[in-house]
């Protein structure tokens, strides 16, 4: 057959899909190779790199413009499109940079025969859900993506399935499955009101309400129960209470993962249903549009967020709950602004950029930290705060990485999260010009964050890393390999850092696409 | 009718979900879980309306009778995804029973 | 549950929801039927036959190891969903595309159309019968 041959053109053609074959291939063939270790991390290496290297591609491939990819060859609005565009590549590359030092952790970490039942197998199932959540260019499925990745991270909370999994699980799985009956519930309403899914066609007919007969304030509601649920996803404060039980509970590398890539996720939705799918003025009632209210509802949360966040971190008595609370108080810093992009449309492309680039550094940091714990609680068998002491003495290295992740965190000044707050309050002193009092209050809520964070992370350095070493300390036994892990992370932050002029193109692509509806549309609808 | 029925239905589901929900016993509260799944998945065919109004098909708008079959397909993937999540979290209580010895909420959670 | 009215009715009534299974498996390319509705169907025809008969018994009798083929059923159903989805991949086309054939008249069966979708609903079969079989003989002790 002169058919099948594999030329250049083809896998072009066929490029947005290729991660979610790799990733669920890659799965299949290590639940096949169970009976060997060796054999299980050599495919799943291999994967990773496959995956890795598709992802590469992609994001060659993709320069300005979104390319869009049909299922079955249905076209566009009936069949279930694939978007790959720089926003969801930028969430993609972190994703596969993530996984990568996951997986290497995992390996050296993760005893051997649980890392023949099925571990590898699972974290592919994840990344299959989280590319897929990212790459979607339809709502229903994206509830769809939603479920794989959080049935997969569901099995990996409670991996070992201890008391504390076990019950931190139920919680988990309890509020996501609320979670997802309110999504279904939201989608639902979205299809009967507009009649239907694919965002693209969604974003089409949401531009001109009164063309499809669009009842605007149902549409209204049924997107605010998405924002619900996204939030939930990404564990914002009234719902965030599942966060520093999961973390704490889970593996640490899993923990790594579901606060670099995981939450990520809801992000990614909520920026993308919010900023590209919905239009910036069409859905109002009065002078009062959607973006107003989703605005005026996430600036609370987020608000909130970084200062209950904050106060919880600091109470915190072991590492662990520390970073996991701190995530809370940084998904508030991130989503910050997103409200503030929403409320004022003006600043929206500066917006943008900055909470890309807060949540780049806190998707790095976070798990570098997640991962650094987890070395901890192999090496010294205690992550509570009084247990360690000195550590920097006794491990200078993973101190080193340690302090570049924790005080970008922060904001520190020369390293990349510094970026992301100095952007932050850039912006927040550009809406001055708009309304004088928001900024003021905007200012202050950030400097008592800034300075939250900065106290946690102080205490935890200070009781931790300096000071007197403590006995447990003392008495651990180094490993060394795993930091590579971690080391790698922080790195990458320095990287980025000193290199930012060359991120800084992918970022403001990023943040320009995530805007880019009528680019969407078209790449969908048109193929252009 | 079918209509009123239907709403009737949906409204009874999302409420003995939400009771059940809220008991003490974790069997329970997980059963209402599942039930408030279920209700959202009646709730999503209603969503589909019985009038067609939203072809599949270019020049379907003369065939009015028909139902909208793209949410029987999207209840038949929630079904089956909520299929997965209950078999689950079945297991898992089982889990947590044997870890725990107890399957009451105050007793799971205030034991620390 | 292991009285003899269980067995006998298991039985009798087994094998009558196997076969109509496969009648919906068959059917389900364009009505009602299909192979996650023909899973749940052999599975729970399986599990009448395990409240009936026992676990232990019945493995005993069909003489396999459960689990072990449990997962060999997931992973193959899996990979065949895979295969039939990224074969038109090789024929440059989107993936999942569909293809089917008519086949040549037989006398009694009339007009026989097999499309490739046949055998992604068999991979559905594999992979729910399989999981749903191990979560049946994990929960099962």
């Amino acid at each position: 057959m002169g058919a099948i041959m594999i030329e250049y053109s083809h896998l072009v053609a066929h490029s947005p899909m290729l991660p979610i074959l790799i990733s669920l291939l890659s799965a299949c063939i290590i639940l096949l190779s169970r009976r060997s270790l060796k054999l299980t991390i050599i495919f799943s290496s291999f994967g990773m790199i496959l995956y890795s290297v598709s992802i590469l591609f992609l994001l060659l491939l993709v320069q300005d413009f979104p390319i869009s990819y049909q299922f079955s060859a249905w076209p566009a609005p009936y069949g279930i499109s694939f978007v790959a565009d720089p926003f969801s590549l930028l969430l993609l590359s972190i994703t596969a940079i993530i996984s990568i030092a996951v997986l290497f952790y995992s390996i050296l970490t993760i005893d051997a025969q649980k890392q023949k039942f099925s571990y590898h197998a699972f974290l592919h199932f994840l990344l299959f859900g989280v590319t897929g959540a990212l790459l979607t260019g339809d709502l229903f499925n994206l509830f769809v993506w939603f479920e794989v990745t959080l049935l997969t991270s569901y099995v990996l909370v409670t991996f070992d399935s201890n008391s504390q999994q076990t019950r931190a699980g139920m919680t988990y799985v309890i509020l996501n499955l609320i979670g997802g009956a309110f999504m279904l519930i939201a989608i639902g309403g979205i299809y009967a009101t507009t009649g239907t899914l694919n965002l693209a066609d969604l974003s089409h007919r949401l531009s001109q309400p009164d063309v499809y007969g669009i009842s605007i304030p149902s549409v209204m509601v049924f997107f605010m129960i998405l924002f619900v649920v996204f939030a939930l996803k990404s564990g914002l404060v009234p719902l965030h209470f599942w966060v520093p039980l999961v973390y704490q509970a889970a593996p640490s590398p899993i923990s790594a993962l579901l606060s670099g890539v995981v939450k990520k996720v809801g992000l990614y939705a909520m920026i993308r249903i919010f900023f590209t799918v919905i239009p910036p003025t069409s859905i109002s009632i009065g002078e009062i549009s959607i973006l107003t209210i989703f605005g005026f509802s996430l600036l609370i949360l987020s608000f909130s967020s970084i200062v209950i966040g904050g106060i919880s971190a600091l109470g915190q008595n072991n590492m662990d709950g520390l970073l996991a609370y701190s995530s809370i108080s940084q998904m508030g810093f991130i989503m910050l602004p997103l409200s503030i992009a929403a409320l004022f449309p003006a600043v929206k492309g500066m917006a943008l950029i900055a909470a890309i680039v807060l949540s780049l550094n806190h998707s790095l940091a976070k798990a570098s930290l997640f991962l650094v714990s987890g070395h901890i609680k192999n090496s010294v068998g205690s992550v509570t705060l009084s247990d360690l002491g000195g550590m920097s003495t006794h491990s200078p290295i993973l101190s080193i990485s340690v302090f570049i992740s924790l005080f970008s965190i922060v904001g520190v000044p020369p390293i990349f999260g510094f970026l992301g707050k100095v952007y932050l309050l850039i912006l927040s002193s550009n809406t001055q010009s708009i309304l004088p009092n928001f900024s003021i209050l905007f200012i202050s809520v950030i400097l008592v964050g800034s300075l939250l964070s900065l106290l946690y992370a102080i205490r935890l350095w200070n009781t931790c890393f300096w000071g007197e070493v403590s006995s447990k300390v003392s008495t651990s036994s180094p490993i060394y390999l795993t930091q590579y892990s971690f080391i790698a992370l922080s790195l990458l932050l320095v990287l980025i850092t000193l290199g930012f002029e060359f991120i800084s193109p992918l970022i403001e692509a990023a943040s320009i696409s995530a805007v880019d509806s009528s680019g969407y549309i078209d790449a969908v609808l048109y193929h252009k | 009718m079918s209509q009123l029925f239907l709403a009737l239905t949906i409204g009874s589901l999302f409420s003995l979900g939400t009771f059940l929900l809220l008991r003490r016993d974790l069997l329970k509260s997980i059963l209402g879980v599942i039930i408030f799944g279920q209700a959202a998945n009646v709730y999503l065919i209603t969503m589909g309306g019985f009038s067609g109004t939203v072809p599949v098909l270019y020049g379907g708008e003369n065939l009015v009778s028909t139902t909208d079959p793209l949410v029987q397909a999207l209840v038949l993937t929630a079904i089956v995804i909520s299929l997965g999540t209950t078999s689950f979290i079945l297991v898992l209580l089982l889990r947590v029973y044997d870890e725990h010895g107890t399957l009451d909420i105050d007793r799971l959670w205030g034991q620390s | 549950m292991t009285t003899l009215i269980t067995k006998t009715a298991a039985k009798i009534v087994a094998p009558l929801i196997f076969v109509t299974s496969m009648v919906l498996f068959v059917q389900g390319h364009n009505t009602i039927g299909g192979g996650f509705v023909a899973a749940v169907l052999i599975v729970s025809a399986i599990s009448l036959l395990y409240i009936a008969y026992g676990t232990e018994n019945l493995t005993r009798l069909l003489n396999i190891y459960p689990s072990e083929l449990n997962r060999k059923m997931l992973v193959s159903g899996l990979m065949l969903i895979l295969l039939t989805g990224s074969i038109p991949v090789l024929f440059n086309m989107p993936f999942l595309t569909q293809a089917y054939w008519v086949l040549p008249t037989i006398s009694f069966l009339g007009e026989l159309k097999i499309s490739t979708a046949i055998f992604f609903d068999l991979g559905v079969l594999l992979t729910v019968t399989g999981s749903l079989l191990s979560i049946l003989s994990g929960v099962s002790r």
